[in-house]
């Protein structure tokens, strides 16, 4: 199967707000796919369809070949981490996960086998005997990703799955998708755009309801003319003519300070590598050091780009 | 939402695990302790006057229990004729007939069967559509509040969820009811003494049969309230509402228009008391209508929840 969800023309009103409007997107088989969006875009509601809890006014929503309207006949084979759905409080949790799990069809040794393994992925062993009530929030939330690792799911739905954590936690999430990445399709919406741009390989955007662009994380943002970094610290007006001496640059976005986008100059066939060395040296040389570099455009300044937002390389009123 | 099929190793699951959780939420110890609460204390203010009575006639070395008994009897008739007389008609010969089987359903609780135990039951089968919403109300409601049903909406189908949570209210409806008779039934036969064991026995058993089967269509309603709303607290208040206003619209209703009278049997409540008639007919016919009830609200109630957004 080359596509794991197949999104046809999806469109949602709650009253005179059109949630969303003739949404067609398809998200490919085992790769990692970022949803995106401002907040208010939709990504939530059309994650609510995908997982039918919410009904399309129009539109079709196919997974694993199933039709959404009857998602539940996949037993297990999609999971979901909603965003703010609550567990029982006064269950245990491994009873309420054990009970999850036998509604997939497991029967209960190997449901309670997996629900432990699935527990100690996150870290929350310790607390399987204990109600819901006993967690903080970012346990809530790891539990909710337990929830949706048990078993062996083949599209994993993750609504925000790294918001509210501590960073060790969110690292440790962020792996745990890693690792999923040969076996599953995982959907992520995120607001994180540079976690997304890490983790994913394919991204649709959407912006009022609508889908704004869609695609491969490469093609989205690749540019034959650009490096997106952040230095370690701001450069002054000098030290920004120095470098633009020093290699060969066309123009330098500063709005946004210590990230810079440099659409390098390419002229008289100059290789590639070689310009960017030359760019990295520079920059060096001004004691000015490179924390993040991406080639072509980050995927942050594509987002606000499309979404209405600065950010376009191509507009020169922000270049300098 | 296309309607889903019922897979019954999902609805025993579902079932088996809100019945095991149905104590631990605050609204099902509620209901619990009212229920046992509210039937205990029936039992109290019916037993004890026959109690005191028979104490201190003991004491003046005149009279029996079962004397006393009889007393009492007659002087409840009144008000059991009351409570279960249907509406007056304008045609006298239909109005004899109506009279004629109301006498003889009041010879059968009171003389036939053990007296006390009619009173308590009649107060029982009237209260308990109140006290049943205490537990029923929040089959659905505060999960869709909380969301807490989108974890199971992935695995099984919403019908499950509903016949299965349904299933759990009614279980635990019947077996509260169960442990009230039994504690009633136990403290007439064993305390009391003034029936015999058998008597107690059987008509305890009809009884506890009256107080499940109405309870069945009650729950029911109330399980399509709660699909209805995503408060468990508006659950609560449109199930009392829904419940007694019925109840209240008939009684107020008819007295400005006759007809209104009919309006009763939007709910049990024009069938409910049948439940305790002599004659198998007149009880299998009441059993039947309860059961109509159930299915015609639970059909409402699983339309109404597979329909929503959740």
């Amino acid at each position: 199967m080359d596509h794991a969800v197949q999104i046809r023309n999806i469109s949602k009103r709650f009253g005179d707000i059109q949630a969303l409007d003739d949404v067609t997107f398809d998200v490919p088989a085992h790769s990692v796919f970022g949803l995106l969006g401002p907040n208010g875009a939709g990504k939530t509601t059309l994650f609510s369809i995908v997982a039918s809890f919410l009904q399309p006014d129009r539109g079709s929503i196919d997974v694993l070949g199933h039709d959404a309207r009857r998602i539940s006949e996949l037993h297990g084979r999609l999971t979901i981490l909603p965003q703010d759905a609550e567990f029982q409080a006064n269950a245990s949790i491994l009873e309420q996960l054990v009970f999850f799990r036998r509604l997939d069809g497991q029967d209960r040794a190997t449901a309670l086998r997996e629900v432990e393994r699935s527990l100690e992925l996150v870290g929350l062993e310790d607390y399987a005997k204990r109600g819901a009530r006993a967690l903080s929030h970012g346990m809530m939330k790891r539990l909710g990703i337990a929830q949706a690792f048990l078993g062996e799911p083949e599209v994993i739905l993750l609504d925000e799955p790294t918001a509210g954590l501590d960073p060790a936690n969110a690292r440790q999430i962020r792996d745990l998708i890693q690792a999923l990445r040969e076996r599953t399709t995982v959907v992520i919406s995120s607001h994180n755009l540079a976690e997304i741009q890490d983790l994913c390989d394919h991204v649709a955007i959407l912006a009022k309801g609508r889908l704004v662009t869609c695609g491969s994380v490469s093609d989205l943002t690749a540019s034959a003319r650009e490096v997106d970094l952040r230095l370690s610290r701001v450069l002054d007006d000098a030290e920004l003519e120095r470098l633009r001496s020093a290699a060969p640059i066309a123009a330098i976005i500063t709005s946004d300070a210590p990230d810079y986008a440099i659409r390098l100059d390419l002229g008289d066939g100059r290789d590639w590598d070689d310009t960017v060395a030359s760019l990295l040296r520079a920059l060096l040389d001004l004691n000015a050091v490179p924390r993040r570099l991406y080639e072509g455009q980050s995927l942050e300044r594509h987002f606000l780009a499309v979404t209405g937002g600065s950010g376009s390389a191509d507009d020169d009123a922000s270049l300098e | 939402m296309s309607p889903g099929h019922v897979d019954l190793r999902q609805v025993r699951l579902i079932c088996a695990y809100s019945l095991r959780n149905a104590i631990r939420t605050g609204s099902g110890l509620v209901f619990v302790l009212l229920a046992l609460f509210f039937g205990l204390a029936v039992a109290n203010a019916v037993i004890s006057p026959f109690e005191m009575l028979v104490a201190q006639q003991a004491q003046g070395g005149e009279g029996m229990p079962i004397a006393v008994e009889k007393g009492l009897v007659d002087r409840a008739r009144p008000a059991v004729e009351w409570a279960i007389s249907p509406p007056e008609v304008d045609d006298p010969v239909k109005q004899q007939a109506a009279d004629e089987r109301t006498q003889r359903w009041v010879d059968y609780v009171l003389i036939e069967r053990p007296a006390l135990l009619s009173a308590i039951f009649f107060v029982l089968v009237f209260g308990m559509p109140f006290l049943i919403s205490f537990g029923a109300f929040n089959q659905t409601s505060g999960d869709i509040g909380n969301r807490g049903l989108r974890y199971l909406l992935l695995r099984t189908e919403r019908a499950n969820i509903f016949y299965g949570r349904l299933l759990a209210t009614m279980a635990l409806t019947v077996v509260v009811q169960a442990m009230l008779v039994l504690i009633i039934a136990l403290y007439l036969g064993l305390k009391v003494r003034v029936y015999g064991g058998w008597e107690v026995a059987t008509w305890s058993m009809q009884g506890l049969m009256a107080l499940a089967v109405l309870s069945l269509p009650y729950v029911a309603v109330c399980a399509w309230v709660s699909a209805s709303t995503d408060s468990a607290m508006v659950s609560l208040v449109l199930c009392k509402v829904v419940i007694g206003g019925v109840l209240l619209s008939a009684f107020v209703g008819s007295h400005f228009w006759k007809p209104a009278y009919m309006l009763r049997y939007a709910l049990p409540w024009g069938v409910q008391n049948r439940l305790l008639a002599p004659g198998i007919s007149s009880v299998g016919l009441s059993i039947g209508a309860c059961v109509l009830y159930t299915l015609v609200f639970t059909w409402l109630g699983v339309r109404t929840f597979e329909k929503r957004d959740l």
